[in-house]
């Protein structure tokens, strides 16, 4: 109990950004993050994203892959242009994809990790603050 | 003689023209080679004996000419360039004088076979004779065997034209072939990964909220919880939705599907229709016109239901709150003509093809609320060709769309397993 209070607390200072297409998946993730204590926004596309991204710099962004028009790999190579803001922030891949072919080179692939849908609850927690504790 | 050409040959005649002025001359050797075998002409001039060689000769025989150097008209080298022109293997044999020596060396370098001077040995002559024969048969035959190895080569570069042709017509064939494979294993493969998508999709909020429930209990309200388990259970209903059109879709593209043939009103029917689709939205007003005598069809009843509970469910989803819904039906001989015209947002002409493909979804604000499995208008689409009608939709982007199918009359055999 005592550790999980000292989680809340740190995990309140965390900002996660969850970009999700589908509204349910969306609204999972988000009251999943926001239980475990996390400062959650969430949006629906690309788009909004890389906007959101660019203003609020979050410590975390989970991107699903599917979205429409710009999807997740666009969104990873923009956040990842040489000299803007968002180069360092990681970014947790989840889809329901098996396999994660992408293009994307290594610099615009560097700090982000993947995660398969469907996922336990307690699963994409672990992941979420292992990435976040810089295990 | 005995070559492997001689089978080619039809046995020669031989024949023998003299051209000599001298006619005491002509006779006696005439006579004498007549005894000998030879069918003999002759004439007195150069004109005349390429007249004769022209025209009198035998075309079954071979024919040598005995040539005076000396004639009356022309002498003798022109007479056989004439008659080299005729035919240009002529077996010739010059008569000459001892004074012509030097038209008798020009005649040979002309293509003359021999020459004799005169007076001749008889025998001599003779002996000319039959060897200008076997030379002029062995020309024969050579260029038989020249003719026939060309008619050969003409032949073998035929067969090889025609079977490359053959190849290539059948290396274009399989190149078709190949495409076709590769763009169907390309849907198949799209198909698949989407109905995983579609299928995955729910699921994870499934499991999500489930576990979630499960693993924070304690921190989560009671509103929360509600609100999860309905979540839950609209997903498990988009789920079973969603196998269960795949399935349908499936066994109607593999010409499983089992049709009935009876009397139906499809005017009762698209009215029942929008009845039951009123739960899902009320706010869109259905109007629904069939001209007479375009009301009643036979055909399958269930089938026909979802035909129009998937289009008119996907026009209404589209529809504006208090836009109307135009369900028309029109008879054009033995073809109803269905149209289904809402006021929504239309489809851009590119996308009019794609959206009859399974999991399609046009991206737009109204898409992105919409929750259906992505197979309604594929399997409308499945079920009106497999009953050998036809479904396109028009309507520009902003002004609505027109999604139109026709369909026979009467639902024949031929377009579907049609049971009993």
């Amino acid at each position: 109990m005592k550790t999980e209070t000292s989680a809340h607390k740190k995990n309140s200072d965390r900002r996660v950004l969850v970009v999700e297409d589908d509204p349910y998946t969306n609204e999972l993730i988000s009251n999943l993050l926001a239980t475990r204590g996390f400062n959650v926004e969430s949006v629906g596309t690309g788009e909004d994203a890389v906007e959101h991204a660019r203003e609020k710099i979050p410590d975390l962004i989970v991107l699903d892959l599917l979205l429409p028009q710009i999807d997740g790999w666009e969104v990873c190579s923009i956040l990842r242009k040489p000299g803007s803001k968002t180069t360092k922030i990681p970014i947790l891949v989840t889809s329901v994809l098996s396999r994660f072919d992408t293009i994307l080179s290594d610099r615009e692939m560097a700090h982000v990790s993947f995660f398969s849908k469907p996922f336990e609850s307690s699963d994409l927690i672990a992941e979420v603050e292992r990435i976040l504790d810089g295990r | 003689m005995r070559s492997t050409a001689e089978g080619l040959v039809t046995p020669l005649k031989s024949s023998v023209l003299i051209i000599d002025d001298d006619e005491g001359m002509a006779r006696t050797l005439s006579a004498i080679l007549a005894k000998a075998g030879y069918a003999v002409s002759t004439a007195p001039t150069g004109r005349q004996g390429i007249e004769v060689f022209k025209t009198g000769r035998d075309p079954e025989s071979l024919c040598i000419v005995l040539l005076d150097i000396r004639l009356p008209d022309l002498n003798g080298v022109q007479v056989l360039k004439e008659l080299k022109k005729i035919d240009p293997h002529v077996g010739a044999i010059m008569i000459t004088g001892n004074a012509d020596m030097e038209s008798a060396v020009s005649s040979l370098h002309e293509g003359a076979a021999a020459y004799v001077t005169k007076p001749y040995n008889i025998d001599e002559v003779k002996s000319f004779i039959q060897k200008a024969f076997e030379r002029q048969q062995l020309i024969v035959q050579n260029s038989l065997l020249m003719k026939q190895l060309q008619n050969w080569n003409v032949e073998l570069e035929k067969t090889i034209h025609e079977k490359t042709a053959e190849l290539k017509t059948k290396n274009m064939i399989l190149l078709e072939v190949v495409e076709k494979l590769k763009v169907l294993n390309e849907l198949k493969s799209r198909f698949v990964a989407n109905a995983s998508h579609e299928l995955q999709t729910p699921m994870t909020s499934i499991l999500g909220f489930s576990s979630m429930l499960l693993d924070y209990w304690d921190k989560v309200d009671h509103t929360q919880i509600t609100r999860f388990l309905q979540i839950i259970r609209d997903e498990a209903q988009r789920l079973s939705r969603s196998s269960r059109d795949l399935l349908d879709l499936s066994r109607i593209q593999d010409g499983k599907m089992q049709l009935e043939c009876q009397k139906i009103n499809l005017k009762d029917v698209a009215n029942q229709v929008a009845e039951n689709l009123r739960v899902i939205k009320n706010t869109v007003a259905v109007d629904v016109e069939f001209e007479a005598g375009s009301e009643e069809i036979w055909s399958d009843p269930d089938k026909i239901r979802q035909v129009f509970t998937n289009l008119m469910g996907n026009a209404l989803k589209y529809s504006p709150d208090g836009s109307n819904l135009r369900v028309t039906g029109k008879m054009r001989g033995e073809v109803v003509i269905v149209s289904i015209l809402d006021q929504g947002p239309g489809i851009p002409a590119d996308k009019r093809e794609k959206i009859f493909e399974p999991f399609y979804r046009i991206h737009d604000d109204v898409g992105k609320r919409v929750r259906g499995t992505g197979l309604g208008l594929s399997i409308a689409k499945a079920i009106v060709e497999a009953m050998g009608g036809v479904i396109r939709v028009e309507g520009q982007t902003g002004k609505g769309s027109n999604f139109t199918f026709a369909l026979p009359k009467e639902l024949k055999s031929e377009n579907g397993n049609l049971s009993a």
